[in-house]
């Protein structure tokens, strides 16, 4: 087992320590425990006990999401974000929906994705506008992805990435969209993407996000590692809930049946995402199984695929 | 525009590289010509005669880092396009600036032989960019693996002696693949992506005509030599080529096929592996394929010790001290998906995984041992 102290800018330190996980481990089904308990003994782990949980996710979809093209419509994409902000809060309208996540006095950093399949601008513009029409003050609203000081300097977080697969980490969504926060990307590549649920346990993210707000109007399906417009397709969906990982594994499902019905044939995604498990099982940030997740669908249901 | 990697990024700028490129080349006596030779490529009228650039990439920072001759690191673009026209200068990528231009996705080049990054955007007025990536790697081998991450695509014919076909043997493999906007070629030592963000027919003739420029005076090469070590049938299962992968980075191997979180089988620039799948040729339940791995390491000691770390960790139960440390040179075991087999032979490992059965798996090994006893196998 490793063990390696890595320091984070402004004091925050973590513990390096993964056990190996093997293909054998998916066979038997003891990732989660192996991963969660780091023990030598893998082989006789069985799977964790923790108590249910119950998360519901909001997935509104509008075949119109798209005016021609690859070209989003923005009236169209103003009309779904309504309806998601208010199913996902039960209000009755857009600015009470926000203002029973954020308050008039935050400051709200929105973070999207800004590499590979990035997030829509056309949608980081229409939150910002919503916010703003909420009251908001405008200056009280910034783009905050990037490095641990965007967090900290932001009272409120608004998650907003954009559906993909990813070829280091299986998915490459949520959980992975607060990388640049911990100030050490590269420390969750590879095996350690499975500890990406740590960053948002980090003291100065820890707390701050109000609402996973995920761009699945066109989502990228293959790993890549860089964008191969075969495996994007207009599913012209927004997706979103408080609970991350609930959000990260309906993510999952759409992914993991949409690259199904490509090949005809089950086409796991490899490496498997191991972060999403861990999330829940050691991190505690949510639930990942579906069983636990009631999902409301709205609007479009062709391929809805999950 | 979707993808916006890359772009206003503080990677080195031609304008910067270029002058010491110009440096670099003049201490060693290298002289850069822009009267570059006249293309052969393209369709009529779609590609503008003008400017033809002969890119200065083959200076010897990058030759340096490979044996090939100083030709194979020379292409030529043409500076329009249809209604696209070039930018004059690239954004040039190297081993240090990778992970700005492109994020994680930079450990799948390095995990090959990368030289350097050559990147071309051509501009339209009433059309989206097209992207032209020129990777510069070590070797054609390294720029096979790259384009054998992913055979799906309609093949393209960008020379007259490049293949067009979908393989079928291992020297059948297409030189370049084409869909939905996204042009991927592999011309001996380089791995080209030429990617119009929106498909149309023109952007499609112009990511096709870019594609032939390319191409045009590199002459074709042979796929890996490792290659002619894979049995191509076994009893009734038979390879499909379509899920051939040659790599040499646990990453890219655990993309393709997840083994661990570890680099189990010591791979490094050094090793060459390959991975395919078998399965069978009438198999009307799609039972699961069998999979193939086989590396090449740079000694008998090498593939041992490797032998030794897999043991250790993917078949802890399966001995102890001695036998994990000095393991036989071949053997079976059943594990939880199936039949797993291995074999060692001087500085090859062969392994099979999720074999239906013992027998199966015996006669992988048996005809991965008849192939290398064979001659047909180049040990280059």
């Amino acid at each position: 087992m490793h063990l390696q102290r890595i320091s984070i800018p402004g004091g925050f330190q973590m513990n390096k320590t993964y056990p190996v996980v093997t293909r054998r481990d998916f066979v038997r089904g003891t990732v989660a425990t192996v991963l969660s308990s780091g023990i030598a003994d893998k082989l006789h782990a069985r799977g964790s006990a923790r108590p249910t949980r119950s998360s519901t996710v909001i997935l509104v979809r509008d075949e119109k999401a798209f005016a021609t093209g690859t070209k989003v419509d923005a009236s169209v994409l103003k009309q779904m974000l309504a309806e998601l902000l208010m199913r996902a809060t039960g209000q009755k309208s857009e600015r009470t929906a926000w203002l029973s996540l954020v308050q008039l006095s935050d400051v709200i950093g929105v973070v999207p994705t800004p590499h590979l399949n990035a997030t829509h601008k056309e949608l980081i513009d229409a939150v910002k506008a919503s916010l703003v029409n909420a009251g908001i003050p405008a200056p009280q609203i910034r783009n905050a992805q990037g490095g641990p000081d965007q967090p900290r300097a932001c009272n409120s977080l608004i998650a907003l990435p954009a559906l993909k697969a990813h070829w280091l980490t299986g998915i490459g969504t949520v959980l992975k969209n607060y990388i640049t926060f911990s100030g050490s990307p590269s420390s969750y590549h590879d095996a350690d993407n499975a500890k990406l649920g740590e960053i948002w346990k980090m003291p100065h993210v820890q707390g701050k996000t109000r609402l996973v707000l995920v761009d699945a109007l066109r989502p990228l399906c293959d790993k890549g590692p860089q964008p191969d417009p075969r495996y994007l397709w207009n599913y012209s969906g927004l997706i979103a809930g408080t609970d991350p990982v609930a959000v990260e594994a309906v993510c999952l499902k759409i992914i993991t049946e949409k690259r199904k019905a490509l090949r005809g044939e089950p086409w796991p995604l490899s490496p498997p995402p191991l972060c999403v498990s861990m999330a829940d099982e050691k991190y505690g940030l949510g639930t990942s199984r579906l069983s636990e997740i009631k999902i409301e669908r709205v609007g479009w249901m062709q391929d809805v695929l999950v | 525009m979707q993808f916006r990697y890359g772009q206003s990024l503080g990677t080195l700028r031609y304008t910067y590289a270029s002058s010491l490129v110009f440096l670099v080349a003049s201490l060693f006596g290298f002289g850069f010509s822009l009267d570059a030779p006249e293309t052969k490529s393209g369709k009529a009228g779609l590609v503008g005669e003008q400017h033809l650039l002969e890119l200065p990439s083959t200076p010897q920072l990058i030759k340096n880092m490979s044996d090939l001759p100083e030709s194979d690191f020379k292409v030529n673009l043409p500076s329009k396009v249809g209604d696209w026209d070039r930018d004059d200068h690239p954004l040039v990528v190297t081993d240090k600036s990778i992970f700005d231009y492109m994020d994680g996705a930079g450990e799948l080049y390095l995990g090959y032989r990368f030289c350097r990054l050559d990147v071309y955007t051509y501009k339209a007025k009433d059309q989206d960019e097209i992207v032209t990536e020129l990777y510069w790697m070590g070797s054609s081998d390294d720029a096979f693996g790259l384009l054998s991450q992913d055979w799906g695509g309609e093949p393209q014919s960008l020379t007259s002696d490049s293949l067009k076909k979908r393989p079928s043997t291992i020297d059948e493999f297409p030189h370049a693949l084409y869909g939905a906007g996204l042009l991927r070629i592999w011309s001996r030592n380089l791995y080209a992506r030429v990617m119009a963000t929106q498909e149309n027919i023109p952007s499609r003739d112009a990511v096709l005509a870019i594609g032939k420029a390319i191409a045009a005076g590199r002459t074709a090469s042979s796929p890996p030599k490792l290659l002619s070590a894979l049995p191509t049938s076994v009893r009734l299962w038979t390879q499909r080529s379509n899920r051939l992968c040659f790599f040499r980075s646990h990453l890219v191997l655990n993309s393709f096929y997840f083994l661990s979180t570890e680099n189990l089988l010591d791979l490094a620039p050094q090793v060459e592996a390959v991975s395919t799948v078998f399965d069978l040729a009438s198999d009307k339940d799609r039972r699961p394929a069998v999979r193939l791995l086989l590396a090449r390491y740079s000694g008998p000691e090498e593939a041992q010790r490797a032998l030794a770390h897999f043991m250790k960790i993917y078949l802890p139960e399966k001995g102890k001290g001695l036998a994990q440390s000095s393991p036989k040179n071949s053997d079976l075991f059943q594990i939880e998906d199936g039949w797993l087999g291995y074999q060692r032979t001087d500085r090859y490992l062969m392994l099979v995984f999720e074999c239906p059965d013992h027998t199966t798996a015996t006669s992988f090994i048996d005809a991965f041992t008849e192939n290398l006893h064979s001659g047909r196998v180049s040990d280059e």
